[in-house]
């Protein structure tokens, strides 16, 4: 099914144009409006995988030394990538924005299966480039690749075949093992591969061993003289994965049509069109908001925070009456979160120091995944979700929601901060005693382990006003022509305070004296309240608009 | 019959139509609300149909069930005799729906999107390129040809989702509140003499509005919708007949008034 139609496109354009050209005004028009191809590429896309391209090339150019390194973030790469792309067939091949555009046109199930197949083979020839250049990268580094070239592509090909394969596997017999937490903790392990010590890499070399990405890794390294030949035989069970295509390929089919066939707009796909239409939100706004359902009852009724878990209660207690009203706008009816999510840092923390205590021989790396998970659930890191940033209509010209409504910056700064604030030391002493007890696995004094943990809540304390600033600018633009004197003024301060911020903690954690410490800590607070203030200053003076307009997707 | 003052219709698409939709006892709950509740009509070709009914009475989703977007709960909809069916293309490409939010990929262009609509529906061709231009045209929308569908405006990009469908020029088209989409008044007044012309060549037209005074001026039957239920199908004159005093102001506005009043 071809949706584009590139002759009656250029036909009528033609047409058009010759058309416009008799009448000034319109031509004028016409080129006021018209968008060349190149700005309605998703760049940002296209930048993303292309920058995972670029961070295996700089792996294997900073690690040169280490050449199995390039390899180990191949393979992680490459399971991470089928996790992701699964999941992304998952949730937007049969459910999705294409789905509901071409809902309504006659369009066949089976059509629109071709379709979003079609996209994910070609998602997955880019996969194959990034593998191409990173055994390429691999085999340069070693001053092989005139004599391996064969090699570098078929381990490449054979990568992809079985990351499309095992992509199968996963949507047909354990589609959960996508998860999305999965895929963070892999992406993230690319990204740590940076910074892991050589021994670090050496276990992660073995651990993936566990994927079969590792296998092909592994056989390559065999193939190309930089392991153990036996090592070679590891190719066999990939190739027996990517032979499962043939098989794996109807089934999918199969169940796909069944999936697609039983929806109607009363299905996932409503759930869409409530996106679209905004009644979704409208719904939820409805039934969380503090003027609640006229059905229930409840008509501006306050929530009662009095009755909600300990986290919540104790931010209710600091917040005024009417911050609670803000409060209760901006969360949408999340009340209770705040309080499950520090429940999930427990219990990670306290499953990562049981691994703390495991055998040595165990990944030094290990002990540090709890911590980051625990980090990532209780701790505001990026200040918090909060519904009223969002926009009701995803798709078209975006407004948040509280732009809608007589709230002020300054009211959601405090509501934001004093909530960020009392999450951030609800979690302070998971995190510091874990950092603490951790310091005693790596070898390093008990007290130095408290120090960097108190270090790193202040990082996050002082991180919580530009978060707030980032709140507000996720869903804002300037509308008008972006590269003026003034656009690039406010993105250079910007630079600026995020550098000074940065260069701030990373003062904090290396400065010898307590002096220089507590300089470099006054800094942090410094650069972030004078980022927060002079935002706040563009934004009360109505420099800033709210809305956005979308790029193309 | 070609429409007088509108401009050439490919062959390929004028050709006559005399395509009967029935809907037999047609009922959709949405879990425990009955949005459509046992509806029987027959729409006929050449006449536009204007659906009206308070907000929820259910005028969308009659829409939605005659484009197989939604399943019936029970009852069934049939074209020429033929039950339809959502997986039935062939019969879904003589018919257009468009939904009072139009739905596009926001990076395709005016163009694209309507090469795109053309191209699924098997009318694209040199004979449809003209007709396109003329409605490009009428709507205004010349010098939006290359912006991409996600910076248009609602009625912008409704206008745009409608030149697209009024060039398929199907034998039934479902308009979801067409009057209330952000279409400017020249938008809505070369809609309305659109939508003429096409009954006039034997296209059915069904549109569900609010705005009881273009309902009275652009409709042939009337379809009042009341809690899911058709309370009143007919043609116009005899739906105004039916008020209570007919002298007084809208005819339709006092059916209205008399259904609230009925509190049913």
């Amino acid at each position: 099914m071809k949706l584009k139609s590139p002759e009656i496109e250029r036909h009528l354009r033609r047409q058009a144009r010759r058309e416009m050209r008799h009448s000034p005004a319109l031509w004028k028009e016409y080129r006021r409006h018209r968008v060349r191809w190149w700005r309605r590429t998703n760049w940002s896309i296209t930048v993303f995988s292309w920058g995972y391209l670029a961070l295996i090339l700089m792996a294997g150019a900073y690690r040169s030394g280490q050449l199995t390194s390039v390899l180990v973030v191949l393979s992680l790469y490459a399971t991470a990538t089928a996790l992701t792309r699964t999941g992304i067939h998952l949730t937007q091949g049969l459910v999705s924005g294409d789905r509901l555009v071409l809902f309504a046109l006659p369009v066949s199930d089976e059509e629109y299966l071709e379709r979003q197949t079609r996209k994910l083979y070609w998602s997955w020839a880019a996969a194959l480039v990034i593998f191409m250049v990173g055994y390429g990268i691999d085999a340069g580094a070693a001053h092989s690749l005139r004599q391996n070239w064969v090699v570098v592509v078929a381990t490449a090909a054979l990568q992809a075949v079985t990351g499309v394969c095992l992509g199968g596997l996963i949507r047909l017999y354990a589609p959960r093992s996508a998860d999305y937490r999965v895929q963070l903790s892999l992406w993230g392990l690319i990204v740590a591969c940076w910074f892991l010590p050589a021994a670090g890499i050496r276990n992660l070399w073995s651990a993936v061993l566990l994927t079969p990405s590792g296998w092909i890794s592994h056989g390559y390294a065999a193939l190309v003289g930089r392991a153990a030949q036996q090592e070679i035989l590891l190719f066999l069970p990939a190739i027996l994965v990517a032979a499962c295509w043939p098989f794996v390929l109807p089934r999918l089919r199969k169940q796909a049509l069944t999936e697609l066939q039983s929806q109607t707009l009363d299905g996932p796909i409503a759930k869409w069109v409530g996106h679209v239409s905004g009644t979704v939100q409208a719904e939820r706004a409805a039934d969380s908001f503090p003027g609640a359902s006229a059905q229930s009852g409840r008509l501006f009724e306050a929530a009662d925070w009095a009755r909600t878990s300990w986290l919540e209660r104790l931010v209710g207690a600091w917040l005024t009456n009417h911050e609670k009203l803000v409060a209760e706008f901006m969360l949408g009816g999340q009340l209770g979160s705040w309080s499950t999510r520090w429940r999930y840092a427990a219990f990670f923390t306290a499953g990562g120091l049981v691994l703390t205590f495991a055998p040595p021989s165990l990944p030094v790396w290990l002990p540090f995944m709890p911590l980051l998970i625990a980090a990532m659930s209780a701790a505001p890191i990026l200040g918090g979700y909060w519904l009223g940033f969002h926009s009701p209509f995803p798709l078209m010209q975006s407004v948040p929601v509280y732009a809608a409504f007589p709230i002020s910056f300054d009211e959601i700064t405090s509501v934001m901060l004093k909530a960020s604030a009392l999450r951030t030391l609800a979690w302070s002493p998971l995190f510091i005693g874990y950092t603490a007890i951790l310091g005693l696995r790596v070898s390093v004094p008990f007290e130095y382990g408290i120090e960097v943990g108190i270090k790193v809540i202040l990082v996050v304390m002082a991180w919580q006003l530009l978060a707030v600033v980032g709140h507000f600018t996720w869903n804002h633009a300037s509308t008008s022509k972006p590269m003026t004197w003034r656009y690039i003024l406010t993105v250079i301060c910007g630079l600026c305070v995020v550098g000074a911020f940065t260069a701030s903690a990373i003062t904090m954690f290396n400065a010898a004296t307590s002096l220089f410490k507590a300089a470099a800590i006054a800094g942090m607070f410094v650069s972030s309240v004078t980022g927060w203030a002079l935002y706040r200053w563009r934004f009360n003076r109505g420099r800033v608009d709210l809305v956005t307009i979308p790029q193309a997707r | 019959m070609a429409a007088s003052g509108c401009f050439s219709v490919p062959e390929a698409i004028n050709s006559a139509f005399n395509m009967q939709i029935s809907l037999q006892s047609v009922s959709k709950r949405y879990g425990k609300v009955c949005a459509l509740d046992n509806v029987t009509l027959t729409l006929e070709p050449g006449q536009i149909v204007s659906v009206l009914g308070a907000n929820g009475a259910g005028k969308t989703t009659l829409l939605r069930c005659l484009s197989g977007v939604v399943v019936p709960t029970s009852g069934s909809i049939t074209f020429d005799s033929k039950v339809f069916h959502r997986r039935e293309t062939d019969l879904r490409r003589r018919l257009a729906f468009l939904p009072d939010f139009p739905l596009a990929f926001a990076n395709n262009t005016v163009l694209r999107h309507i090469g795109m609509v053309l191209r699924l529906y098997g009318a694209a061709g040199a004979r449809v390129e003209p007709r396109v231009m003329d409605l490009l045209r009428g709507f205004d929308l010349l010098p939006l040809v290359d912006t991409p569908f996600g910076r248009l405006s609602r009625g912008q990009a409704y206008k745009t989702a409608l030149t697209a469908l009024l060039a398929v020029d199907p034998e039934l088209l479902l308009l979801d509140e067409p009057f209330a989409s952000g279409m400017d008044p020249n938008g809505i007044t070369f809609l309305k003499r659109e939508a003429r012309a096409a009954a006039a060549r034997g296209r059915a037209i069904v549109y569900t509005t609010q705005i009881l005074d273009i309902a009275e001026k652009l409709s042939d039957r009337v379809c009042i919708i009341h809690h899911g239920e058709v309370r009143h199908y007919a043609p116009l004159a005899e739906v105004q007949s039916l008020a209570a005093h007919p002298e007084q102001g809208s005819a339709l506005e006092q059916i209205f008034q008399q259904l609230r009043g009925d509190g049913a």
